[in-house]
């Protein structure tokens, strides 16, 4: 009898310290100031001789710069290959590969190729090797991830000079520059491109460039090890560590293991759910940065999702604030746009008058309400969000939703697919049959929101998952990408903006800053949103502590 | 009554059939005990800790953990009968085909459950919700197929025994249908072996599903299941909050622990029957 009423004592004892014993145990959430946000690190005062970093995100299924087309293969790509312009941590796009480029009109780009740069081979880079680069993202043989849009704009890429070369496009377009920052600018050897065969890009074969790192040995579904370029061809920007070893470590508990023991240095996009613990390491820091990310809610064109009434009333009745704070431990601001917040690289006061007068994320359920009197669906159809199931953040997103949903009679369910096959659902449009919508974790490939507008809202853009078309829209993109000025751009640009967001093709719900973890060991690395194009690990060094 | 049963299962025999009379209730009448919408939260009462309102807190969606945990009964229930019962009816129908007509019909019955046997259950699982999608009764069917020969081999054997005694060869030679001696005589006496087995291929089915719901393959957000549960809980693990987790891990634990126990007593009193 003694021995069950301790039972019945160690049992109620457990079930306290598990629940928590009273209503106070709800989560600090810390506020985030967007003007706080970190553009770096404090930099790197020594050389090391090893790092270690993760990919959160996994293994890249390849280095080649024109299959480098989502975070795990930008992270990396981005410290092999250098494209004609680099992107720094500022957003401010500074020559790269190319020495200079002119610009006559918006439909013409030439660029004097810088001389003295040399392959990790020691072969000499030259203006052949530019124009072999950027034809392979028009070559269909070639299989670009980058092909579409922008790159069916070019007319022709020409040698015009021993070293120069230039790009004309069949239409104006002022953002074209900006993406040679982006692997569709990137420079690879073309000797060796054309030895390497089908292995070009994979762990045999690899990739030849000119960036501050090589690739050392690539153990699949391990790690990749870069290894510093001593014959770099610009010494200020030299990489600081001789080796860093990139593992892949996905699983939220082993990445919050490896980085508060010091198993790991470093990493970029570390997972939501261990931000509570790497907040409380002592052997490093959770840098928050500058983001040009945004989590939305895709709609495919299916069911009661397809109005834009319902789009609306949805937008207004979520509290995105709370999502912000919660689900994201406030490391996300509450998105009011399809632009990130600060996603700019000109035309700052202009883009924030425009962001201004977007109305604000407040919830609004009354108003949630009458917009939905103008729905001409039937708003009885469930509405169903698709989410990669093995991130169970977004099914907490799609609750929230889904209650506010609730409060003006709609209703919205989560419906969680593998990632393999969630992964279809933005280059397949079978896979997306059936459904209503979708999330995604989204971002800028350059700091300019006309680029980013016209992926999502543009008649046949990249990101128009859903036929979505206005003849006034694709006028004024067509009207932005022609400006004279960067100034006229912007006006522009918030007109669009202002009527994207009246149709609302995708409903931003969180603007994600950079979440980044570095042991006290290390220090350099970029804090903005530029990891994925800018070779950070160059950057990364000892801290001297 | 009770007297026999505690005499029959003994004190912690007594234990887990009460654990499963109160999962099986829970089950049964969650609609009208559990206090909130197992699927509706909001983040805003997330993490919230043990009170009047919320017996065992909120999970990260903000979610009652007590009225999840009931309703969670019902399909951390629903999915092992389906295996348990499909694998039943078939397993045993395959085993007595089997053992009746005897000769190739058995020898080619037992190369096909040979060839079941090659698949591993999860995988066999994994294989069918990657062609009819996600869902419980995908999941259970698949695992309910992967079971069937376990079963069968299982009974088979013990029937085979059976098939040449005194009481099945007698009625036969007397001229009585294959079929009414196999219902009238056989089923009785291979039946303590069926429920023994289904008891303990409850308590695997009911882990299995747990982990096919956990890896997002069976039971889908924002239902309630023990398995998707813990699930769900590994980020609250992670920030300190680990009653989602571990209190649905408690109830797979103890529910497949009494079902094993029950099941091992039913099987070991069926046993000392025979022999008796």
């Amino acid at each position: 009898m003694k021995q069950k009423k301790k039972a019945v004592a160690v049992l109620a004892v457990l079930a306290l310290a598990l629940t928590g014993c009273s209503a106070g145990a709800t989560t600090a959430t810390p506020g985030l100031a967007i003007n706080d946000l970190l553009v770096t690190t404090p930099a790197a005062t020594g050389d090391l001789a090893l790092a270690t970093w993760n990919l959160p995100m996994g293994e890249p299924a390849s280095l080649d710069p024109i299959k480098a087309f989502n975070y795990p293969e930008n992270t990396v790509v981005a410290n092999l290959c250098e494209g004609l312009m680099q992107l720094q941590p500022d957003y401010t796009i500074t020559p790269g590969l190319a020495e200079k480029v002119v610009s006559p009109n918006a439909s013409t780009f030439v660029y004097t190729i810088r001389q003295g740069v040399t392959f990790w081979d020691g072969t000499a880079m030259t203006a052949d090797d530019v124009v072999f680069s950027l034809n392979r993202q028009l070559n269909p043989d070639e299989g670009s991830y980058w092909a579409g849009g922008l790159v069916n704009n070019i007319a022709s890429i020409t040698k015009t000079g021993d070293w120069e070369v230039t790009v004309a496009l069949t239409k104006p377009d002022s953002t074209f520059n900006s993406y040679m920052v982006t692997p569709v600018g990137n420079v690879v050897s073309q000797a060796f491109r054309e030895a390497a065969g089908e292995n070009f890009g994979t762990p045999t074969g690899k990739v030849m460039c000119t960036g501050p790192f090589s690739v050392g040995d690539w153990n699949q579904g391990q790690s990749i090890s870069l290894m510093r370029n001593d014959s770099y061809w610009n010494p200020t920007k030299m990489a600081k560590t001789a080796q860093i070893d990139i593992n892949f470590i996905v699983d939220s508990a082993a990445i919050a293991n490896a980085l508060t023991t010091g198993a790991i240095d470093g990493s970029y996009d570390v997972p939501l759910g261990a931000i509570t613990a790497l907040k409380g390491a002592t052997n490093g820091t959770l840098y928050l940065g500058r983001s040009t990310q945004l989590v939305a809610i895709i709609g495919t064109g299916n069911g009661a999702f397809a109005d834009p009434a319902v789009r609306q009333a949805l937008m207004m009745a979520t509290d995105r604030d709370a999502i912000a704070a919660t689900v994201f431990e406030g490391t996300a601001t509450a998105s009011s746009s399809l632009v990130p917040n600060n996603g700019w690289s000109y035309g700052a006061s202009t883009f924030e008058k425009g962001r201004a007068a977007l109305p604000a994320s407040t919830v609004d359920i009354a108003g949630a309400k009458k917009v939905l009197e103008g729905a001409t669906v039937d708003i009885t159809q469930t509405i169903k969000i698709v989410y990669p199931s093995e991130r169970t953040y977004y099914a907490d997103i799609i609750s929230e939703i889904a209650n506010g949903a609730r409060s003006i009679g709609l209703t919205v369910e989560p419906e969680g697919v593998p990632s393999a096959q969630f992964g279809a659902f933005f280059s397949d449009s079978a896979a997306r049959a059936g459904h209503d919508a979708f999330v995604t974790n989204n971002y800028m490939d350059v700091p300019d929101p006309l680029a980013f507008l016209r992926t999502i809202v543009g008649t046949g853009g990249s990101q128009n998952y859903n036929g979505f078309s206005n003849a006034k829209i694709d006028g004024l993109l067509d009207q932005a990408a022609a400006a004279a000025t960067d100034d006229e751009r912007a006006t522009i640009v918030n007109e669009i903006q202002a009527l994207a967001m009246a149709e609302l093709p995708w409903i931003p719900i969180v603007d994600p800053s950079v979440r980044l973890f570095m042991s006290d060991r290390v220090t350099g690395v970029p804090a903005s949103f530029v990891y994925l194009y800018y070779p950070w690990a160059a950057d990364l060094g000892a801290s001297g502590k | 009554m009770m007297a026999r049963i505690f005499d029959r299962m003994g004190v912690l025999g007594c234990i887990a059939i009460g654990f499963i009379g109160i999962v099986l209730l829970a089950a049964l009448f969650a609609p009208w005990i559990a206090p909130f919408d197992p699927t509706v939260g909001s983040v805003t009462q997330r993490y919230l800790g043990s009170s009047a309102v919320h017996l065992l807190g909120t999970d990260q969606a903000g979610r009652d953990i007590f009225s999840r945990l009931l309703w969670g009964a019902r399909s951390s229930l629903t999915g092992p009968i389906i295996v348990v019962v499909v694998t039943a009816i078939f397993g045993t129908g395959i085993a007595l085909i089997a053992v009746w007509w005897g000769g190739l019909v058995d020898a080619g019955l037992s190369r096909v459950l040979d060839l079941l046997f090659a698949f591993p259950n999860l995988l066999l699982a994994m294989l069918a919700i990657a062609v009819f999608g996600p869902s419980l009764t995908t999941a259970a069917l698949a695992l309910a197929i992967a079971y069937i020969p376990y079963t069968a081999r299982v009974i088979r054997s013990q029937a085979m025994r059976e098939r040449n005694l005194p009481y099945i060869r007698s009625p036969q030679l007397q001229g009585i249908s294959g079929t009414v001696i196999t219902m009238r005589h056989l089923m009785p006496n291979i039946a303590p072996l069926i429920i023994t087995g289904a008891t303990i291929n409850f308590g695997f089915a009911m882990i299995e599903l747990a982990a096919l719901s956990f890896l997002g393959l069976g039971v889908q957000p924002p239902e309630a299941d023990w398995g998707l549960m813990i699930s769900n809980g590994q980020q609250s693990l992670l920030n300190g909050y680990p009653a989602e987790s571990i209190l649905a891990g408690l109830c797979i634990v103890i529910t497949v622990a009494s079902l094993g126990y029950v099941g091992e007593r039913l099987g070991g009193r069926a046993a000392a029957g025979r022999k008796a």
